[in-house]
């Protein structure tokens, strides 16, 4: 996938991990499995998704 | 968080369940560092399989606090948070959702103050991680600033539309079918691989 392809998939998974918060407590259900889809080893996968999520927490009102 | 929010939080009862968490957490994240790609990409596959279940069920709505709350810190509260903490550390997903079942039906706690609870002990579970996961560089900068910034617009945007007549509906029918897809590419690539 050429980068403005990765792009607007991440923007694409991010605007349903918003979907996801309005519905489910995290988001992870979208984002964690994308990055997987996008080849993203699972380490990082996880890594990654785990310092999204600690953001989200920390912007929580 | 804010100060109505955290007015909320019950400090007191906190001071055995924040270390509990920190250390289940790290002990987590150190697990799913030490074992292999494959074996993680198994087990996020289980976990995303099983998170896909909750949304569907929406167990939340099964959430029944006591009649007459009496919140408490026990033994059983304790060990049931830092296994949490563990479960946080290696996979996140779900964990919030765990953290508040823990924290009403076992702890006793009002589901506002168990909400506001379980904010504080997942921010400070995953910040325990995060030292490791820099040090491990096992975190894509990137990736993970353009999926926040994407999830705060879609936040605002399903905000927006849920107040439409209907559209709840089908944003939550989207969203399943969304997850389904990811789900069955998951399994299609862990058979094939």
């Amino acid at each position: 996938m050429d980068s403005a392809g990765l792009l607007a998939a991440l923007v694409l998974a991010g605007l349903g991990l918003g979907f996801a918060n309005t519905f489910a407590s995290g988001g992870s259900v979208v984002s964690l499995p994308l990055l997987l889809m996008l080849g993203v080893a699972p380490q990082v996968a996880n890594g990654t998704n785990a310092l999204r999520y600690w953001w989200g927490q920390l912007s929580q009102r | 968080m804010t100060f109505a929010r955290a007015g909320r939080i019950d400090w007191h009862s906190l001071r055995f369940l924040l270390p509990a968490a920190i250390l289940g957490s790290i002990i987590g994240v150190t697990v799913s560092l030490s074992i292999s790609m494959q074996s993680l990409h198994w087990a996020i596959n289980a976990t995303v399989v099983i998170s896909a279940a909750l949304l569907v069920l929406q167990p939340r709505r099964w959430l029944r606090p006591p009649a007459q709350t009496n919140p408490r810190v026990g033994v059983t509260l304790v060990i049931l948070v830092f296994l949490i903490g563990i479960w946080i550390g290696f996979i996140v997903l779900d964990g919030g959702t765990y953290l508040l079942f823990a924290l009403v039906l076992v702890g006793g706690f009002d589901i506002a103050r168990a909400s506001a609870m379980k904010i504080a002990l997942m921010a400070a579970a995953t910040a325990a991680c995060v030292p490791q996961l820099l040090s491990s560089q096992t975190v894509n900068w990137e990736f993970a600033l353009v999926l926040t910034v994407g999830s705060v617009v879609g936040s605002v945007i399903a905000a927006k539309l849920v107040l439409l007549p209907g559209a709840s509906k089908w944003m939550y029918r989207l969203l399943v079918a969304l997850v389904v897809v990811e789900v069955l590419h998951l399994t299609y690539t862990a058979l094939d691989g």
